[in-house]
């Protein structure tokens, strides 16, 4: 997995890449430790690069929404394509959590 | 004048009874002589027609009464002749009537078992065409739709608890990983005790030392040493206790996370995607049901519309009673005829009762009524009807009666005409 991390005054924007698999759980925790503060009120993960994702990834990414929740802020995943998308569509994501077509 | 006649009439014989001219008939066995050329040689339709030498003989003889009476002796022949026949047309007639009757009824009691039947066809694919929407499950009957939801409803339910478990899996990782940080504080710690224990004990040796030094004023400061350098030695022996329990600690944790990792690593998503594939099984499903439905309704339909056009053939049969009636018309207005013929026939008899002897049967008129006759069973009684017995004629008629060859039809032991 890449990751960039793009802010301003008030979003926080994580953009992914590549994969995410149980793997990059040490990585995607220091995002989360980003999402953890009472700076932004609005976070979107931008998965427009990201090509595939796993099971634990599908986790990760329901930790990152439980972790804004807890913190007050709007969470939406944006623009997730492929297998990416298929997933997320067929685990009723879209049910808990913003998704941005 | 008799010979004349007789000349005249065996010239007529010749041309009627064979129908064919003497090269022809020597030539050519009868039963291989064309229908056509039968007919056409017979006159219209293959009627007997009466010569037009005698009657040109008649009438240029007028005068002549014994001439007269034999035409008129021949006239009566023909007379009676035609009553036997009229008599077993009627009879035909009659047979013809109750044949169609009793074959008519047959055929529409056929049809109506074949209506039942039909009927019982289109009931059953009705109820297939239900079955092929339902199922029963635990009592009560489901349609695919419903049995399709609850497929995808468990999917679901498996689905979130499978995205729920991967959560709590990294959860977990995360919270293994924190202790594992966590133990090696705490093994840090246990090791600055060591280190400081190793100083005090350092100290209190020195302070030993620098007692014994002090002669009998520093036995007192060598209890304290000894004590203070005892004290170490069981902080010492606590720490490595502590250390030994915190190293158990931080390999059950370490074995945990390893363990963990194994639980979460495992990539769930071909399972999620079942779901995908589940779908598509019972959506082909369903079309493949849709298809069957649909060719059922179709079949239900086809069998409603035989049923209908059977019941619409029974109707039509009805017709027996319309060709019933007019076949009873006929043969009362055949009746009426023979009637009449046998009344001339009987008035000409008493009026000319002296003068009309050697009156002759018509049996040419006759052999060229027969002639076009196919059915033998037919044949036969009309032979039996004008010559009283079958089998007297039956010889001569099978010259006279064409055949028709065994491809157009056969004869069976009862008689009965198979084409």
């Amino acid at each position: 997995m890449k990751d960039s991390v793009t802010t301003t005054d008030s979003s926080l924007t994580i953009s992914l890449s590549e994969k995410l698999t149980f793997e990059d759980h040490t990585n995607f925790r220091e995002l989360l430790k980003l999402i953890n503060n009472d700076i932004h009120r609005n976070c979107s993960i931008d998965l427009r690069g990201l090509e595939a994702i796993d099971s634990a990834g599908l986790g990760m990414l329901m930790i990152a929404f439980e972790t804004a929740e807890k913190f007050g802020m709007s969470f939406n995943l944006y623009k997730p394509v492929g297998q990416v998308k298929r997933l997320l569509e067929i685990s009723d994501f879209e049910k808990v959590m913003s998704i941005v077509s | 004048m008799t010979d004349i006649a007789n000349q005249t009439y065996q010239e007529t014989e010749s041309q009627t009874l064979n129908g064919l001219t003497p090269e022809t008939s020597e030539s050519t066995p009868f039963s291989e002589i064309p229908q056509e050329e039968i007919s056409e040689k017979l006159g219209v339709e293959g009627q007997f027609q009466p010569s037009a030498d005698v009657l040109k003989e008649v009438m240029e003889n007028a005068s002549d009464p014994e001439l007269a009476h034999e035409f008129l002796n021949k006239w009566l022949g023909l007379s009676e002749t035609q009553q036997k026949a009229m008599s077993i047309i009627i009879n035909e007639i009659e047979l013809v009537s109750e044949l169609v009757e009793t074959n008519v009824s047959d055929i529409s009691h056929k049809f109506q078992e074949l209506a039942k039947h039909s009927q019982n066809q289109s009931d059953q694919v009705s109820t297939l065409a239900d079955a092929a929407q339902n199922v029963m499950y635990q009592g009560k009957s489901m349609d695919l739709s419903q049995i399709m939801n609850t497929i995808d409803g468990h999917l679901s339910t498996m689905i979130d608890k499978i995205v729920e478990s991967s959560k709590h899996g990294v959860e977990v990782v995360y919270a293994l990983d924190d202790v594992t940080k966590d133990v090696v504080k705490v093994e840090n710690l246990i090791g600055e005790i060591e280190a400081i224990n190793k100083q005090t004990n350092m100290l209190a040796l020195n302070a030993r030392i620098e007692a014994a030094r002090a002669g009998t004023a520093g036995d007192g400061f060598a209890v304290v040493a000894h004590e203070v350098q005892e004290l170490a030695k069981t902080i010492n022996e606590l720490a490595w206790t502590m250390r030994e329990e915190v190293t158990s600690v931080v390999n059950g944790v370490r074995l945990g996370n390893t363990k963990i990792k194994e639980v979460a690593n495992v990539d769930l998503t071909d399972n999620i995607l079942v779901k995908d594939t589940i779908r598509e099984l019972m959506d082909c499903i369903l079309n493949q049901n849709d298809i069957y439905s649909d060719a059922l309704r179709s079949s239900k339909e086809t069998s409603q519309d035989i049923t209908k056009d059977i019941y619409s053939v029974i109707t039509r049969l009805q017709f027996q009673d319309r060709a019933k009636q007019r076949l009873e018309n006929i043969v009362s207005t055949l009746q009426v005829m023979e009637e009449s013929v046998t009344s001339f026939s009987t008035e000409t008899r008493s009026t000319f009762e002296t003068s009309l002897t050697g009156r002759t049967n018509e049996e040419d008129w006759f052999k060229a009524v027969i002639k076009d006759l196919t059915l033998g069973e037919m044949r036969g009684r009309f032979l039996k009807a004008v010559f009283g017995e079958e089998d007297a004629f039956t010889e001569e008629t099978e010259n006279t009666v064409p055949q028709s060859s065994s491809t157009d039809f056969e004869y069976d032991d009862d008689s009965i005409e198979l084409f």
